[in-house]
């Protein structure tokens, strides 16, 4: 290419373009021709989804390979929320992808981006093979968009040492949770974690205080945009979540500490609460062969006076099918491998609790996660979502930022409303009227 | 910190000193030394420290000793992560992608230097927006730019979008470096009947080789720096390139317990290293001095 | 004259070779991947767009207005000024103290001090984010713990967490990992700086930092215009460090201009928007790089 008189040089440029003839070819590759190709996208938060989901893929393509063949690719549960939107309007989008519920689903739906997979849930017998609940948060006008393959609850864990040692029982009533947090703080030990650096862990219980306080109408006021954020109630809220954290019911540097480094005081007996959601249990099953790690149980978020607890029961993992995917069928049939018996026993051993199947065996897990998945499958119809998952991101984003200024005292949870609010106005485009107490 | 060195050093040259002496006066030197070691270098021993301690020594504190060094942290991460596809990926959009980049402001950092081509400040004013344009500013387009060549998700893609946004800077060290060729040389050469394209060649080229070194390197560190390109326009994760595959050690589970993503950062850091190793004498001397002074 | 060279064609006729590959063909693949992208960017600001269906709908300057009433942009934007002032300030005056003591052999073993200092240069930001979320963080860090056993636990803060402070320690963090290359860029510069002009300051008494201010900075003006620029770009491209360490976060007291356009584009699904707060960092970036090459670089690129 260039007559260099100098040696060295000519031996560099000549190195440069054995090394780049070489990487080209390996760029160009080689493409298969015979079986159907499908793309699985998934979200990976833990190392067990991808440990889980890499097995998922061996095994069928070891069986279906042939004729099916599934290639995988994950990014990490954050960068999934951005790279989603990018991987489903490109011109060569996933066959299959994680998405989440509500919202976010609704959002995707109306986008065009999610098949209807209604026929698939009639011929594969999905309806009465998985857990109302998560069947009943697949449905949008009467049609199923997404199959869940792992369903959640969030409750209060406890250590159950600790309350042990205190002589602490388990409350029925939001007083009584109250007055064991005196107590246990009293002991010198942190009542709740909260871990709210990525900012989503507060909201868990925001909305189950909310939920449990103002009752369902309320909160789904709320989230359907009916009731607007300022009203009194999502204010007292936000308040008595200030007022937790100017109490020092949770952890020090609570905004600045992540979810996973939470786990460690958890395992050393240095937190006694934490109100979170079921798809921790693989973390707190840490190294151990059964959960937990940490002597534990759970209860649910309280009662109120005037009202019954509700739990929150959600879809934790779901997947779509992409409308514009030429193997729609083919990718279905992967799908009812993911929710197969055998699949989602796996995923017990290998990932966490808790599968979307009904009849899943749940015999080799703790008797604390055998019960919470009984009242999970016993639960008819889904109750409430958190609100990230309830509303769109641009609502959900300022709620959770302004969620989080408030404990850190930066906004008055009046302003932290308003600053929710004046997103949910642009969203929905208009105001409303301050609902009746 | 120079103005706390500055009398000792005076009084060094102009009196002998005796051996104690000499010590106290090195002093400020000898803090300055421990103080930018401690600050440039204590950050990278600490997360390789934190790499190789078991869960438990990590819970004895920061500063702790392992007791004994363990691996599984490397073998885990390694495996989780697929980090070889990583590497070499990474690899490869470096090296070609700055490969391409020099290739293609060579001639444009000649013609610059040597030639008065019509229209020069507006040259250089786009190259200046070459240099400038942050990325996230041009995702959209150049996602469908890239889809409408069919070049998405693709390697040879994210090379060529690495080579066009290193092109501006190539061409102003480049440039910089063949002004301070002398220019008796390609006058004899022009003289001698040489046509533009021998003198680049044969003149212009060997004695600009080190600036090409130099460019091609800050190029390829560049590339390997860069995540926002292959986070947009990559989907395969066969095609991603270490920044983009490295996020995994920021999710939930690895961070609880740190010496996973400690373990994960030494690895990603290996091939730089040695590239380091290999040209830092060149990037750190006055090498430099040519594409700065423009 | 001939119509010919009129036309510039004899010009091009001796010139084909650099006509070809030194303007045509860069000048395809540059406006094919950097002008069109930012002239589209800029068109995309007055559509309102979702990204996923083709349906762009013309409304003018709403999304300009809407950013001037976004109070998210208004925090990016002075964020990315803090940022700006932080990495002036910290990794160029500490880079410039740093190459001149070792220019003038202040410092024992300045081989390993120029390494040290600029190996972070090669590190991505990826991984020194991630780094330092291991150093800095609240329970487990070192930092805190370094700070308490030196008797300094006062100085204790929630790097990260709080946020009057959050935005701080990112821009720190980047000046951490971008202190070799000012340093690199002065070493070599003060290496050009003419011997006889410092000892001659130096014989006059001038002490060290007199000469490293009123004697060598002055020559080194087109390096200066160089560092500056180049920090300039890199406050206003700031991006990889909210991605890993905060995300925007806390109270969204952390976000850059960058990561609003991210976040507007790719997750609120507000591609015009996004393209709009695009513009306006173009526009910064091209009025501070404008004002730097009219103050501190006259001609230094005129060829």
């Amino acid at each position: 290419m260039f007559n260099i008189s100098n040696g060295i040089g000519r031996r560099t440029v000549f190195r440069l373009m054995a090394a780049s003839a070489l990487c080209m070819s390996a760029v160009a590759g080689s493409a298969q021709a015979d079986p159907v190709e499908l793309r699985y996208f998934y979200r990976a938060p833990w190392p067990s989804s991808e440990v889980y989901a890499n097995w998922l893929i061996d095994q069928w393509n070891a069986k279906n390979g042939d004729r099916i063949h599934v290639t995988g690719a994950s990014v990490d549960g954050e960068t999934y929320k951005t790279k989603q939107a990018i991987e489903l309007a490109s011109s060569s989008p996933p066959d299959i992808f994680y998405s989440w519920e509500g919202g976010r689903a609704a959002e995707v739906i109306a986008n065009g981006f999610a098949a209807d997979l209604t026929p698939y849930y009639e011929q594969y017998g999905w309806k009465d093979a998985l857990v109302p609940a998560s069947v009943s948060l697949a449905t949008f006008d009467d049609k199923q968009y997404f199959l869940p393959t792992e369903i959640g609850a969030s409750v209060v864990w406890y250590r159950t040492d600790i309350y042990e040692q205190l002589g602490l029982s388990v409350p029925t009533t939001w007083d009584e949770l109250m007055a064991n947090a005196e107590k246990i703080k009293e002991a010198g030990i942190t009542p709740f974690n909260l871990a709210n650096q990525k900012k989503w862990p507060a909201q868990f219980m925001w909305s189950a205080i909310l939920v449990n306080k103002y009752g369902l109408e309320t909160y789904d006021g709320l989230v359907n945009n009916t009731i607007p954020w300022t009203d009194p109630r999502a204010v007292d809220v936000t308040q008595m979540m200030v007022d937790l954290a100017q109490n020092d019911m949770f952890e020090d540097s609570f905004n600045s500490v992540d979810l996973a480094p939470a786990f460690v005081p958890w395992d050393q007996g240095k937190v006694a609460m934490w109100y979170q959601g079921s798809f921790n249990l693989g973390a707190f099953r840490g190294e151990s062969e059964k959960c937990c790690t940490a002597p534990m149980s759970f209860f649910p978020m309280p009662a109120f006076p005037d009202h019954d607890p509700v739990m929150s029961v959600f879809a934790e993992d779901t997947l779509m099918i992409h409308a514009k995917s030429p193997h729609k069928d083919e990718a279905a049939e992967f799908l009812d491998w993911i929710v197969s018996q055998q699949a989602m026993t796996e995923k017990l051993a290998i990932d966490k609790p808790f599968p979307s199947r009904i009849d899943a065996d749940l015999t080799s897990l703790s008797q604390m996660e055998q019960d919470l998945g009984k009242a999970i499958a016993g639960a008819g119809a889904f109750t409430f979502m958190h609100v990230d998952h309830a509303v769109s991101p641009a609502i959900s984003d300022r709620f959770l930022d302004a969620v989080q200024g408030a404990l850190a005292g930066a906004i008055s949870p009046e302003d932290a409303m308003k600053m929710t609010e004046e997103a949910a106005i642009r969203v929905r485009g208009e105001v409303l009227a301050q609902a009746q107490n | 910190m120079a103005d706390a060195a500055n009398p000792v050093t005076r009084t060094n040259v102009s009196r002998p000193t005796t051996g104690a002496l000499k010590w106290v006066m090195r002093a400020p030197g000898l803090f300055c030394l421990g103080l930018f070691l401690i600050l440039w270098m204590a950050p990278i021993l600490l997360v390789l420290i934190t790499s190789v301690k078991s869960n438990a020594d990590f819970l004895a504190g920061p500063f702790s000793l392992p007791s004994a060094l363990t691996f599984a942290p490397y073998k885990t991460v390694w495996e989780a992560l697929g980090f070889s596809t990583l590497m070499i990926n990474s690899v490869i959009y470096a090296t070609l992608g700055s490969a391409l980049a020099v290739i293609l402001a060579l001639v444009p950092a000649y013609a610059l230097a040597r030639k008065n081509i019509p229209g020069q400040k507006i040259i250089f004013a786009l190259l200046l927006t070459g240099l400038m344009i942050p990325q996230q500013t041009v995702l959209i387009p150049l996602y469908d730019t890239l889809r409408q060549l069919s070049l998405l998700d693709t390697k040879l893609g994210l090379i060529i979008v690495h080579a066009a946004y290193g092109m501006p800077s190539q061409v102003l060290i480049l440039r910089g470096f063949m002004t301070g060729i002398p220019k008796e040389l390609d006058k004899a050469a022009y003289l001698e009947g040489a046509s533009d394209f021998q003198i680049f060649s044969k003149v212009i080229l060997p004695l600009a080789l080190p600036g090409i070194i130099v460019g091609y390197t800050l190029n390829f560190i560049a590339i390997w720096k860069e995540f926002i390109f292959g986070l947009v326009f990559l989907n395969s994760e066969s095609n991603f390139p270490l920044t983009v595959g490295m996020l995994k050690l920021n999710s939930d589970r690895y961070m609880s317990v740190f010496n996973m993503p400690a373990a994960g950062l030494v690895i990603s850091q290996i091939p730089i290293v040695i590239v380091f190793i290999l040209t830092y004498r060149k990037l750190s001397s006055g090498q430099f001095a040519g594409a700065v002074k423009g | 004259m001939q119509i010919s060279n009129m036309l510039g064609l004899d010009w091009l006729r001796q010139n084909a070779f650099v006509a070809v590959f030194g303007m045509a063909v860069p000048t395809i693949i540059f406006l094919l991947f950097v002008g069109y992208p930012i002239l589209y960017t800029v068109y995309l600001s007055f559509f309102s767009w979702n990204g996923a269906d083709g349906a762009k709908t013309f409304i003018g300057l709403q999304n300009y207005t809407d950013m001037w009433n976004d109070s998210y942009v208004w925090t990016a934007l002075k964020n990315n000024f803090r940022w700006l002032v932080v990495t002036l300030i910290f990794p160029v005056v500490a880079g410039y103290s740093i190459a001149y003591v070792l220019r003038a052999r202040l410092v024992p073993f300045p081989a390993l001090v120029r390494t040290v200092i600029f190996f972070p240069v090669t590190m991505s930001l990826i991984a020194v984010g991630l780094m330092f979320l291991l150093i800095l963080n609240p329970m487990f860090g070192a930092l805190n713990v370094a700070l308490e056993s030196l008797g300094l636990g006062f100085l204790i803060r929630e790097w990260f967490g709080d946020h009057r402070i959050a935005i701080y320690t990112l821009a720190f963090v980047s000046g951490w990992a971008f202190t070799g290359m000012p340093m690199i860029f002065y070493f070599a510069g003060l290496g050009d700086v003419p011997k006889e002009t410092l000892d001659a300051a130096r014989l006059e008494g001038a002490g060290h930092f007199r000469i490293a201010t009123r004697i060598a900075l002055p020559q080194l003006r087109p390096v200066t215009a160089v560092v500056v620029m180049l920090t300039i770009f890199e406050s206003m491209r700031a991006f990889d460090l909210v991605a890993v360490m905060t995300k925007g976060a806390p109270f969204g007291s952390t976000t850059v201009l960058g990561y609003q356009v991210y976040l507007e584009s790719f997750w609120n699904s507000r591609v015009g928007y996004g393209a709009a707060i695009s513009t306006l960092i173009l526009v910064l970036s091209a009025g501070l790089a404008a004002l730097v090459l009219s103050r501190l670089m006259k001609g230094a690129f005129d060829g």
